[in-house]
């Protein structure tokens, strides 16, 4: 059977919004029978996924959360891995939308034995409207960037290989820069510079992979 | 980052000057800000409002690469 892990640290704003974002992809992943192991709120803690890691070996791993080029964190920002970590990542698919994961973390991980790393080389940013804060799925600025994002795992999810499946992202966010460019609110210029910076900075590392 | 011109600063902070309110940015690691809070980095000229000036350099260059290709099949338009 296959499995994914995810966290879901839900301390602050960014972190609250990705975590509910991630609905879509937990159910695109149940539709297709795979075993979701879910580390929300508090147990989004290092000795968590260690543990669930060890005993379940899921086969994609998605860390959302805050990070560095060194580490990526969990739930209030504590420590979940960082280099030195690789030999959890053997053989696995990850995939985090964890500030400067890529440079260093992700570099690692690839060269110790993992599938491959899709993350960002900068920081992740986006745009919220603070009117709809409390209900993050119906905030359009919001979903500009988490629609083309989130396209990575759940076309892993669905059995395309992680190399297409960043390529769909990217093609996502081309489409959200053409849809704002068209528009003439006044929010479209910020919107434009920020999806264009997400772009710039998704990377992939390592082989193109299958989740098996 | 190499050193940014003053000008380009001036150009980033006059562009977040007319954001609006209810906008706000998320960025990783920095957390939530508002149009203030987005000012003061840039008038501060440290690593955020660098990051900002970045940005705002990604869709400046976007707007110029459209401008030569307009310019461009007008000119293809125009000899044919």
């Amino acid at each position: 059977m296959k499995k994914v892990l995810i966290t879901l640290p839900d301390h602050d704003i960014a972190t609250y919004y990705i975590s509910y974002w991630s609905k879509y992809i937990i159910e695109e992943a149940e539709k297709r029978n795979i075993l979701v192991f879910r580390l929300k709120r508090d147990k989004a803690n290092r000795k968590s996924l260690i543990s669930f890691v060890t005993k379940h070996e899921p086969g994609f791993i998605i860390l959302n959360g805050h990070g560095d080029g060194r580490s990526i964190y969990g739930y209030k920002d504590e420590l979940l891995v960082k280099v030195g970590d690789e030999g959890l990542f053997k053989n696995k698919i990850v995939y985090t939308i964890a500030c400067d994961a890529v440079k260093c973390l992700g570099e690692s991980i690839v060269r110790e034995g993992g599938k491959c790393f899709i993350g960002y080389s900068d920081k992740f940013v986006f745009y919220i409207d603070e009117r709809k804060s409390t209900k993050p799925l119906s905030d359009d600025k919001a979903a500009s960037f988490f629609n083309s994002t989130n396209l990575i795992p759940i076309s892993i999810i669905k059995g395309n290989k992680t190399i297409e499946s960043v390529e769909k992202a990217k093609r996502a966010f081309q489409k959200e820069i053409i849809k704002w460019r068209m528009s003439k609110e006044l929010e479209a210029v910020f919107i434009i510079s920020a999806l264009l910076h997400d772009l710039s900075s998704l990377s992939h590392l390592g082989e193109d992979s299958r989740f098996e | 980052m190499s050193e940014v011109p003053e000008i380009v600063w001036e150009i980033t902070i006059a562009r977040f000057e007319r954001m609006p309110e209810h906008l706000k940015l998320v960025i990783g690691g920095a957390g939530v800000l508002s149009k203030k809070e987005i000012l003061e980095h840039l008038r501060k000229r440290d690593e955020i409002g660098k990051l900002l000036v970045k940005m705002q350099m990604e869709y400046l260059k976007l707007f110029a690469e459209e401008a030569k290709s307009y310019e461009e099949s007008f000119d293809n338009i125009t000899r044919s």
